[in-house]
């Protein structure tokens, strides 16, 4: 008998490096196409068949690899911006800690706290 | 950022946002034909449309967009999924997993405030492309 669940479950496993899946997307990713598979069986058509036709529904693979990989670019460069910006500040701060007569712990980290909360918008945007 | 405000208010203004979002669906979907561009530079305002209209997961939303173009839009269904991602990386969205009618795990996806101002921009724009192309009187060339 043909196994929907277990097949689904296999192809999903298999199509995580091939669609540049986050394993997060995997349950996702099944819930859709039994969603599909379901529809069809519904209309008439065998459990196999609605198996071929969902997963060839979802598009070409390096389509979705692109889209998927934009996602990947789009955190990296959040990531990036957020550090860039706090070493900006951390800079900024150093520089304003010695030039004003020597380094020391507290004082460094007093400029810094000073420096980062005078930047709501930019820093504080990202734990909104 | 007060235009945006605007926009969101105007939306939240607007006395039956059904039909608001009816409208938009209509007026974009009417095409018998729509370019690659076209349908991706509609998919966010689509997908945030669908949201307003309550919580809503991946295969509801493909369903929901086909039903309202009788399936003359039609997306490769995968491509739905890096589209929601995004938008909650982008803040617009927010997810969360429940459960089916049948007991399977599923993600939902619900609509953010800042979902609902990014709408009321993105329609905005539409609109006054729509209004700039209805003010210009199209000549047709000669045919001979």
């Amino acid at each position: 008998m043909f196994q929907l669940e277990t097949k689904v479950r296999h192809w999903c496993k298999h199509a995580i490096p091939v669609y540049w899946l986050r394993p997060s997307s995997l349950a996702e990713m099944e819930d859709h196409l039994l969603c599909v598979i379901e529809q069809l069986t519904k209309d008439g058509t065998s459990a196999e068949q609605a198996f071929v036709i969902a997963t060839e529904r979802l598009g070409e693979a390096k389509l979705l690899r692109d889209e998927f990989r934009k996602n990947a670019r789009y955190s990296l460069n959040r990531s990036l911006k957020y550090t860039s910006e706090l070493a900006a500040i951390g800079g900024a701060t150093l520089v304003f800690a010695a030039s004003v007569g020597g380094i020391d712990v507290t004082a460094w980290a007093h400029h810094f706290l000073v420096a980062l909360y005078s930047f709501p918008s930019s820093f504080l945007s990202h734990f909104s | 950022v007060p235009r945006a405000k605007h926009a969101a208010h105007a939306f939240a203004c607007f006395e039956d946002q059904d039909e608001f979002c009816e409208m938009f669906f209509e007026g974009i979907l009417s095409m018998s034909t729509l370019s690659k561009d076209l349908i991706a530079a509609s998919a966010t305002p689509l997908v945030l449309s669908i949201l307003t209209q309550g919580d809503s997961y991946g295969y509801a939303i493909i369903h929901r967009i086909s039903e309202l173009s009788d399936g003359e839009m039609e997306w490769a269904e995968g491509m739905l999924y890096p589209i929601l991602h995004r938008l909650e990386k982008q803040r617009l969205i927010q997810s969360y997993w429940g459960k089916a009618e049948n007991g399977r795990k599923r993600k939902y996806y619900r609509l953010k405030k800042a979902g609902t101002s990014e709408l009321a921009r993105l329609l905005e724009n539409w609109r006054r492309v729509y209004g700039v192309l209805n003010k210009i009187e199209v000549i047709q060339p000669c045919s001979n």
